[in-house]
């Protein structure tokens, strides 16, 4: 198997742009998640790595070749918009699908037969697909982009609308393909899935990586990590007068400190302990959820340079978000 | 605009044809398309029987007896002449309605026998046969060789000679009919052509078919599907026209000569292949099938005017206008078969006319390929025809 690169793609719609300059790299046998707020480029992106859009500058890549019809012939892709012959009977569709994937009559069909037994869609092989439930239906286009076997997966929001129990099915199936040593892309929204799911994630806010990494190596970049303590016989406001604070909240029982340059937990612990008895100092560790909300925020607002006067609900001093230079 | 690696323009054989395929099935092996096509058939059969039936009727029979009917030289225009025996049988044919009206000669004297509802074609028809034969007694009672003054007559007949380089309206109807027809067929397949690009735009699936095929594959696999289905109803109804008349076959109508066919199903393809492809450029703006008939219209007027073109040029096939207008496509691709039908469009005039339409139909497809490219996965408002080319 072979990884998927992509090398500096910019797009432009018009006026907008799309994607400015994306890098990333899927590894074979890796899962990567690719989150980032509505129109932040995720489907472009995934769109031009199977090569349903041409890229305005930039490559892609699969191991050591640029990608063609050829090599995307292997991939398998599942789109955003769910896309099927309404009309059409779910096990003709995929045989039909499997066909146009290079497969022959007949291993289409074994092949349809296998992945309809394994999404447990058997019973629905002979209906139409505008006969079938919306989660059966992405069943069906999950089916679709298997059906040829591929070397790749590149899902666009899998996830979206299904069933828990489905949830676990797909889940599997990306655990599978992946053991397998196939590359998977696939963006989600549900972030705590990504969060169990994905080896690596990347996090895309207009148009580029803002992130990029394993959930390990995100939350060590995350330099305004805060540190949560709490202060028994202090009042709410303790920290203001801290000079190891930058910046502060109440968080539960205690407060979140935004740590100030150069200082560290024990220049925090130094002052806190004059306010009254610490009972826990503990970093806060970021979920991937709070990791985005910092990354992307404000989302969809225009370019870097002005993100400093939008402030956050956190402290009246500003918190330092530019981040863009961790991307990998 | 940057040019595209040379596999996205690329159609690979084994994909278009499984497109193709899917499309044909997806359009023919439906109930309601297999119903309309023994529908039309059977309506069209019927049609022609039922007319040539109603256009017999409306000729007279009158029946002769007593004298050899070939005697009375030809029958009146309108009017069948059978022969019968006597007075008895005469005056029960008429009765019966087996003829509406008889000349019964007996010795000299010959009558009449006609009904009161009998119509005045068949009645003149009738005094004119019996005129013919008391014309003929007076003559042999003045000794005149009746076959002689035949043969003297018809020496003595003029000749008729055409003037001028104008057609006949009649020589034309049959072709003209069959080439309007046939362009008919091209607006109707067109919209359906746009119809089925517009289904696949709305239902997405689009994206899935161009992660393994070029734009120009599913273009070029689903146009011939859906040409492919529309000719098989032509194909039938015109079938079911050459069944009937077969079926009736006293005399055949004029249908063009063979050649004069071939002709025209190859102009007729190549303007469709053009026209085929501005359906689904213009199908691929729109994203759902209420904003269809907006994008379609400019299409439309383009298909219907070498219709109106060609139904004012019949009449006056040798016009000036019609002789700088038939060069340009689409109007050459239905002039240049009328002309052809009848013989006045030289070889010289055909070719030039063709090389033409088929740069102009070349120079349409690429550029419904690259508006269907540019907006087949774009969804919202109808794009805009200028904003597809740029893109």
């Amino acid at each position: 198997m072979k990884p998927l690169g992509l090398e500096g793609v910019s797009k432009r719609f018009g006026s907008r742009q799309a994607l400015d300059a994306l890098t990333f790299t899927v590894r074979p046998g890796e899962i990567f998640g690719f989150v980032g707020g509505n129109g932040a480029g995720k489907t472009t992106a995934m769109r031009i790595g199977v090569g349903v859009l041409a890229p305005d500058r930039g490559h892609v890549l699969w191991g050591e070749v640029p990608v063609g019809r050829l090599e995307s012939a292997r991939f398998g892709y599942m789109p955003e918009e769910r896309g099927l012959y309404p009309k059409m009977t779910v096990a003709r569709q995929l045989v039909y699908l499997g066909e146009l994937h290079g497969l022959s009559r007949a291993d289409a069909r074994e092949a349809m037969l296998r992945w309809t037994e394994r999404l447990r869609i058997t019973q629905h092989r002979d209906k139409r697909v505008d006969t079938l439930s919306l989660g059966n239906q992405q069943r069906v286009q999950l089916a679709a982009a298997l059906v040829h076997d591929p070397e790749l997966l590149i899902l666009d929001e899998p996830f979206s609308g299904l069933d828990p129990l489905a949830v676990d099915d797909m889940s599997a199936v990306l655990r599978d393909k992946a053991a397998q040593g196939v590359p998977v892309l696939f963006s989600s929204h549900q972030l705590e899935l990504v969060e169990q799911l994905c080896d690596r994630v990347g996090i895309v806010r207009a148009g580029r990586l803002a992130a990029c990494g394993t959930l390990e190596e995100l939350r060590s970049a995350d330099t305004s990590a805060q540190v949560y303590v709490e202060v028994e016989g202090a009042g709410e406001d303790w920290p203001s007068g801290c000079a190891a604070a930058a910046g502060f909240r109440t968080h539960q029982q205690g407060v979140l400190v935004d740590l100030a340059a150069g200082c560290t937990e024990n220049d925090l612990l130094r002052e806190a302990v004059r306010h009254g008895t610490v009972r826990q100092l503990r970093r806060q560790v970021p979920t991937l959820a709070e990791l985005f909300r910092d990354l992307v925020e404000p989302a969809g607002d225009p370019p870097p340079t002005d993100r400093t006067g939008t402030g956050t609900p956190a402290a009246g001093k500003a918190r330092i978000t530019d981040r863009d230079e961790v991307a990998a | 605009m940057k040019r595209l690696p040379a596999e996205q323009r690329a159609l690979r054989p084994t994909r278009v044809r499984l497109v193709y395929v899917r499309e044909l099935k997806a359009r023919m092996f439906t109930r309601g398309y297999l119903v309309s096509l023994a529908l039309l058939s059977l309506v069209t059969f019927g049609l022609v029987i039922g007319f040539n039936l109603i256009g017999r009727s409306t000729s007279a029979t009158v029946a002769v007896c007593g004298t050899p009917a070939a005697s009375l030289g030809t029958a009146p225009p309108g009017v069948r002449v059978t022969s019968c025996d006597d007075m008895a049988e005469a005056q029960k044919l008429v009765e019966d309605k087996d003829a509406d009206a008889a000349v019964v000669v007996a010795g000299a004297h010959a009558s009449l026998l006609v009904r009161a509802d009998t119509g005045d074609q068949a009645r003149a028809g009738a005094a004119a046969l019996a005129e013919t034969w008391a014309g003929n007694q007076a003559l042999l009672r003045q000794k005149v060789d009746l076959g002689r003054l035949a043969r003297d007559t018809a020496a003595a007949a003029p000749t008729t000679v055409t003037v001028g380089d104008s057609v006949g309206t009649l020589q034309l109807g049959a072709a003209a009919s069959l080439i309007i027809i046939l362009f008919m067929q091209v607006v109707n397949q067109g919209s359906v052509i746009a119809q089925g690009v517009v289904e696949e735009k709305s239902t997405r699936v689009v994206e899935v078919l161009l992660a393994t095929l070029t734009p120009l594959e599913l273009l070029v696999g689903k146009v011939s599907g859906i040409v492919t289905a529309g000719m098989v109803q032509v194909a039938a109804m015109l079938g079911a026209v050459m069944g009937a008349q077969s079926t009736i076959s006293e005399q055949t109508i004029a249908m063009p000569a063979p050649r004069a066919l071939v002709a025209t199903v190859l102009w007729f393809l190549l303007t469709f292949a053009m026209f085929a492809s501005l359906y689904a450029a213009a199908g691929s703006l729109a994203s759902r099938p209420e904003d269809l008939q907006g994008v379609l219209t400019p299409v439309m007027l383009l298909a219907l005017a070498p219709v109106g073109a060609a139904t004012a040029a019949a009449a006056h096939l040798s016009a000036s206008w019609v002789s700088v207008v038939q060069y340009i496509p689409p109007f050459s691709g239905l002039l240049i078969p009328l002309k052809a039908s009848v013989g006045t469009a030289t070889v010289q005039e055909q070719l030039a006319a063709a090389a033409i339409l088929l740069v102009v139909t070349a120079c349409c497809m690429t550029l419904a390929g690259r508006i269907y490219r540019n907006s087949v996965l774009r969804v919202g408002a109808p794009i805009r025809w200028r904003q597809a080319l740029a893109a």
